[in-house]
Order: C-alpha cells, then sequence, then structure tokens
C-alpha cells in the first residue's frame, strides 16, 4: 500500500481483527507508523489502567444528571445577531414564579436572548413561546463590572439541568468582548418545556457541577443566587415556555 | 444506544478516543473531559448507529467537535499558556510561527472546514475517509481543503500540509 494508514484505518482494522494483510505489512515495515502505534497504545493503557473505571462512573453520574438532556448544536453564526439585538429580552434578576411561563423584565438584565428559528432571526421577547427545532444566542450585557466568567444552562420540564456554556467543559467560560454574543448557538429539543435558563456571572471560573446543583437547588422558586462554591455570583433566570410538535409563527 | 451497547463502545473505544483527543488537544484532562463527554452522548442516541464502522465515524466526528469546542473556550478563556503549549509544541523550531499561524487560520473557518483539515492533515485520513466520517460528499473535503490551503498560502505564504503533517510524527 502507498502511504501510511489513517487513525480511522487503524481503528477500522482493529475492529475486523487485523485482517487486511497489505495493511499489516506496511505496519511491518513502517518506522514511523510504528512509532505512532507505540504512542497510541502507551496513551490508550494509560487511559485503560487509570482513567476508564473513575471516568465510567462520571459518566454515569452525568447521564443521571441530564436524564432527558436537550440536544444542542451549535448551528451558525448569526450576522443578524447585532441588529436583531437592538431591543432588549431581560434576563431577570430573580424571574417570579407567578409571571410562570413568561419573562419577567424586572431587576438586571444579564443577557439579551435571540432565537432564529427557520430563516428568521429575532430577539425572545416576554411571554415569547420557543419550540423544538429553535435555536438561542445569547448576548451578555455588562451588568457587572468584575464579571470575567459566564455559564448558562436550562432547567427543562423534567428537572434536568442541561449546561450549554459550556457544554463540555468543567469551568465557566470567559465572557466575550462587549457587544458580543457567546460563540455559537443552542438548539433546542424535544424535551418538556419550560426551559428555564439559568445564567451566572462571576469573577473566576466555576465548576460546572457546582453551577448545576446550585441552578438545581434554587430553580424551584427562582432564587436569585448570590454565592456558588463560596464564590460571589449574579445570577438570573428567564422561564421560556416551549411548544411540543411544530414551532410556533415566529413574531 | 441502549445501556448494554453504550457499555459495550466505552469498552471498545474509550481508550482510543481519550488517545485522540489527547494527540488533538495536547492536554490530558481536557481529553478525559472530552471522552466523558462523547460517551455520556452515546446514551442519547438513536438506533441509527447500525454498524461498527457507522459508531467509529460517530465517535471520530463528536470527538473531533468536542476538541474544537475545548480548544475555543480556553481560548477565549485566554489561557495564553496552555495555548502556546497546545498550538506551538515546537515553538523553538523553525516553523513554529508558521505552524501557530496556521492553528489560528484554522480557528477562522466554519466547523466543518476545522473538522475536515483535523481528518486529513492531524488523523492522516484520505480524503474518502474524512468524507465518510464527516458526512459529506468528496467534493466537499476537497473544496474544504482547497479554501484552508489556499487561506494558507495567502496570508502565511506556507503549504499548510507540510506543517500539519508535522503533528503526525
Amino acid at each position: 500500500m502507498n502511504g501510511c494508514p489513517s487513525e480511522f484505518a487503524l481503528d477500522q482494522r482493529q475492529l475486523q481483527g487485523g485482517a487486511d494483510p497489505a495493511l499489516a505489512l506496511h505496519l511491518d515495515a513502517c518506522a514511523s507508523c510504528q512509532a505512532r502505534l507505540a504512542a497510541r497504545r502507551a496513551s490508550v493503557a494509560e487511559f485503560e489502567q487509570t482513567l476508564a473505571a473513575p471516568t465510567w462512573t462520571r459518566i454515569e453520574a452525568e447521564r443521571r444528571a441530564r436524564r432527558r438532556a436537550p440536544r444542542f448544536a451549535r448551528l451558525f453564526s448569526w450576522a443578524a445577531l447585532g441588529a436583531a439585538a437592538a431591543s432588549v429580552l431581560y434576563v431577570a434578576v430573580p424571574y417570579r414564579r407567578s409571571a410562570v411561563s413568561t419573562l419577567t423584565p424586572k431587576g438586571s438584565a444579564l443577557a439579551q436572548v435571540v432565537c432564529r428559528r427557520g430563516g428568521q432571526t429575532f430577539v425572545v421577547g416576554p411571554g415569547a413561546e420557543v419550540a423544538p427545532g429553535d435555536a438561542l444566542r445569547f448576548l451578555p450585557l455588562p451588568v457587572w463590572p468584575q464579571a470575567r466568567y459566564i455559564q448558562v444552562g436550562s432547567v427543562d420540564g423534567t428537572g434536568a439541568y442541561v449546561p450549554f456554556y459550556p457544554a463540555a467543559a468543567a469551568e465557566s467560560v470567559a465572557l466575550p468582548p462587549r457587544g458580543a454574543a457567546l460563540e455559537g448557538s443552542i438548539q433546542l429539543d424535544d424535551a418538556p418545556g419550560p426551559e428555564r435558563l439559568f445564567f451566572v456571572l462571576s469573577a473566576v471560573p466555576l465548576s460546572t457541577r457546582e453551577v448545576a446543583q446550585a441552578a438545581l437547588a434554587h430553580v424551584g422558586a427562582g432564587d436569585r443566587v448570590q454565592r456558588i462554591a463560596g464564590r460571589e455570583v449574579v445570577t438570573g433566570w428567564v422561564v421560556l415556555p416551549k411548544r411540543r410538535g411544530g414551532a410556533p409563527a415566529s413574531p | 444506544m441502549t445501556d448494554a451497547e453504550v457499555a459495550q463502545a466505552y469498552r471498545d473505544h474509550a481508550g482510543a478516543v481519550y488517545a485522540r483527543g489527547a494527540r488533538i488537544l495536547r492536554d490530558r484532562e481536557a481529553a478525559r473531559d472530552v471522552t466523558q463527554e462523547v460517551f455520556v452522548r452515546c446514551f442519547g442516541r438513536g438506533p441509527d448507529l447500525r454498524s461498527q464502522r457507522e459508531l467509529l465515524a460517530w465517535l471520530y466526528r463528536v470527538t473531533t467537535n468536542l476538541c474544537l469546542n475545548a480548544i475555543r473556550n480556553r481560548k477565549l478563556r485566554g489561557r495564553a499558556d496552555r495555548d502556546a503549549a497546545h498550538f506551538a509544541p515546537a515553538a523553538a523550531a523553525p516553523e513554529g510561527p508558521a505552524r501557530r499561524g496556521l492553528w489560528d487560520l484554522l480557528a477562522g473557518l466554519d466547523d466543518r472546514t476545522q473538522a475536515i483539515v483535523i481528518y486529513v492533515h492531524l488523523d492522516g485520513m484520505t480524503q474518502a475517509e474524512a468524507a465518510e466520517v464527516a458526512g459529506v460528499s468528496d467534493r466537499t473535503v476537497r473544496n474544504c481543503l482547497a479554501r484552508f490551503e489556499a487561506r494558507a498560502r495567502a496570508r502565511l505564504g506556507v503549504e499548510a500540509e507540510p506543517i500539519l503533517a508535522k503533528e503526525l510524527s
């Protein structure tokens, strides 16, 4: 065979029990591939010997925490975001449960929420309803000079908390430059609503696990949370009623 | 996927997912986080991953996307020291600045192009393999690579492939 096999080809070979003679011949003769395979084997061994079991425990715990986790995707960048953000949705601090399923524009505004549905982009206004498939973007507002980091997540109708920013990392993401939205977008899935978005501003990065715990502890009353893991924070909730099935008409 | 299928996939592939994440991110803890997230997402998958080959392609795709997210978050956090370690592991070598420039260039491209560049230049995939993993046509792969190469030449005055290929060594 010509050229060295890719990682993908090597993985396929493993799945097939190493049955490709041409590949085996190449691997026997190629010093570069042998070095690459040795490095790979070392990394795999490191994982299997020390990390596999505790990581699996974390996976199961995370799965329980998310239960019916909305799937999210970073779909697109919105050139129209700046224009659409001309009007403001206030992420209220705190939301009032009596206001239910609508936004309560009281208190300090933490972020604008912008929705893309079909070909339309619009700022989510008070009382607006979201739907599966909607993609949301968030534009943090400069409400707390000490704020350097942000986390955004949602407690859905099943009571599961799903982190949006960051989606996979263990700590808060840095705030974007003033006037810029958080990178990417969040696509809502068909988990039951409402989507109760939880925004956390902090001066230092916070653990996503601790923010999730705070969200779940306070979602019932929509309380403002002032400290997480002993660190001062500014938080806000916004409740988005969610239609099941087809999307509502864009405003 | 059922619980049993996810557990089996974890036994079969978690080590490889971790190794690949560590190679892309140059950060073991971040690679572990990526591995965790990949298999958490397996639980949400439907029965569409019918074959081992489809599962493997999906694992590559999700791992790549999560690694790119991790790199973006790392940059957003301004962790310049770790960025430097990641983007310029051989900063003292003559090609160091060009390599950094290539990564910066890559960061400015769309998600699909970033992923395809990683498949071809870091994973060493053929264009056909990259097309299969990315779920796009061969032509799309060629176009993405051509766009990346053209930008590299125009902005940096270098050919991307020889520099990125060093990542494999």
